[in-house]
């Protein structure tokens, strides 16, 4: 095997292929005209513009405040659920094909019973992210609560734990590392469930907004939810996998995990 | 440090599947007395019951007839003063060494105050020191196994049940840390029921090796290892191979090339 890149020489390749992306952003600009394709100077003009009038804020204020306790609900959902399933191994053994089978479904085909419970406002937008989030969070804390190493648990039988103090000290902290994965793919899912169903009937927020301008022709506006979806997406993400990191300094398999979901 | 004597009282275990219509004995009418400070390795093929004996004496499994006495008390759930070391990592990934070790302490609510000396004192024992602040994931395998000694010494254990532990590490390692575990041996003084499938590791350690047969596990023979330690071959090949020639008839190793009238020792108590 050949040496290694240095992270300098890693950082300095992102660096040149994100300059890469944005010059084939302003060719492609100038060949199909602003109308169609907006310059990157153009659409943070109109982010700045937005931001001054408060529509973009305003939007993205309504957007997250569906997001946050979709995703709170989702996270204390799925891994109480997740560890509950995971520990009752006949539950878990009789759930788990329902679990994802509902999982599998494309569930922006359920959106229409979501609006019919729970009416246009937050509140279906709110069910609609907590109905995509739940799912990875279930699925990867149920999967390490039942594969939790037999001998962690003989340990604490052999130390006489009560049930309280194995759960708190030997199950939660082995499956710690499962779960902020989860967590992240869930932050990911529930954001993209909340835009679809602002996207598909809503009369606020980020995806309505991307709807509004799309069937105006407005590209500039266009992009420039999609540069404020991209900063929302990407930030959390960086923040989930420092958090990650944090939790598993010794777990390569957790990351693994995560290419494979 | 006070240790216990062990004592197995017509031991029988058999395993049925959920119906009850097919049971397979794991272990039939074993015998045994195990003496306060003893050192005894189990030796056996794989699937010859012996850890399962293990988790009889540990109380995480009950035998179908017969009893284990710990010092003349039955054995119903594990003891306070039995420890054991598994064959499997059993090293928590999210504890440093020093908070590892502190485990039982911790979790019997021991003030951290009272604790810190008999952690230092296992992590002294087991040799890691300058290691107290390392997660499990930045040491070898052989050095997660002392972590895992180190576990139980800070339970200050009587008896001290070991099932294949060093099973994982390579035969370099397995000998160095085996005489390590003989001087903590000498250090504690508790009763060690040690389990194992290697002939040499059973000759390197204990003081009296009992042989298991395969299905069911029963006791076939025992023999007493008069070697002297440190029990390296070079200092007496002669009694050496005699002792593993023994061990490896016991077990039923024999080949082609396995010599019928070389001398053998005699077992001190064989399968009538």
């Amino acid at each position: 095997m050949s040496h290694a890149p240095s992270t300098v020489t890693i950082v300095t390749a992102r660096v040149a292929f994100v300059a890469l992306l944005l010059a084939l952003w302003i060719i492609g600009s100038s060949a199909y005209g602003s109308a169609v394709l907006p310059s990157p100077l153009e659409v943070v003009a109109t982010i700045l513009q937005g931001f001054r009038e408060g529509w973009l804020i305003h939007a993205t204020l309504v957007t997250l405040s569906e997001v946050l306790p979709a995703f709170a609900i989702a996270a204390i959902v799925g891994a109480g659920l997740g560890i509950a399933l995971g520990l009752a191994r006949f539950w878990g053994d009789v759930l788990e094909p329902m679990v994802l089978g509902v999982y599998s479904i494309p569930k922006i085909t359920l959106y229409p019973i979501f609006l019919v419970l729970f009416k246009l406002g937050l509140a279906s937008k709110v069910a609609f992210g907590f109905f995509h989030g739940v799912f990875p969070i279930e699925i990867l804390t149920q999967g390490a609560t039942s594969t939790i190493s037999p001998t962690y648990l003989k340990v604490a039988r052999t130390l006489n734990l009560t049930p309280w103090q194995t759960a708190a000290h030997v199950v939660i902290p082995a499956i710690v590392p499962a779960m902020a994965v989860g967590l992240r793919l869930a932050f990911s899912l529930t954001f993209i469930g909340v835009i679809l169903a602002e996207m598909s009937a809503s009369r606020a927020g980020l995806g309505f907004l991307l709807n509004a301008a799309d069937s105006t022709f407005d590209s500039r506006r266009t992009l420039a939810v999609i540069v404020i979806l991209a900063i929302i997406g990407i930030g959390t993400n960086l923040v989930f996998y420092a958090l990650e990191r944090r939790v598993s300094p010794a777990r390569p398999e957790a990351r693994q995990a995560t290419l494979a979901m | 440090m006070v240790s216990m004597q062990l004592t197995f009282q017509r031991v029988s275990k058999i395993f049925s599947n959920r119906l009850g219509n097919d049971s397979v004995a794991a272990l039939e009418d074993i015998d045994l007395r195990i003496a306060s400070g003893e050192f005894v390795a189990i030796l056996g093929p794989s699937g010859c019951g012996k850890s399962t004996l293990l988790e009889i004496v540990a109380g995480l499994q009950a035998p179908t007839s017969g009893e284990v006495l710990l010092d003349g008390e039955p054995v119903h759930s594990p003891h306070p003063r039995v420890s054991v070391v598994f064959q499997e990592d059993s090293t928590f990934p999210w504890r440093t060494v020093a908070e590892n070790a502190a485990f039982g302490l911790e979790m019997r609510g021991v003030r951290k105050a009272e604790r810190d000396g008999a952690v230092a004192h296992a992590i002294e024992l087991v040799g890691l020191c300058g290691f107290e602040g390392h997660y499990p994931h930045q040491l070898s395998g052989g050095m997660r196994q002392r972590v895992a000694i180190a576990r139980t010494l800070v339970m200050n254990p009587a008896v001290l049940l070991m099932d294949e532990p060093f099973g994982a590490l390579d035969e370099q390692t397995r000998f160095v840390i085996g005489e390590e575990l003989l001087r903590i041996w000498d250090a504690t003084r508790c009763t060690i029921f040690f389990v194992t499938h290697s002939l040499h590791e059973a000759v390197q350690l204990a003081d009296r090796i009992v042989v298991l047969s395969a299905r069911p596990g029963r006791i076939k023979s025992i023999f007493e290892n008069r070697l002297s330690r440190p029990r390296v071959e070079a200092k007496d090949p002669q009694t050496y191979a005699v002792l593993m020639a023994s061990l490896r008839e016991a077990i039923g190793l024999t080949s082609a090339v396995f010599d019928p009238d070389a001398p053998r020792v005699r077992p001190a108590r064989a399968e009538a």
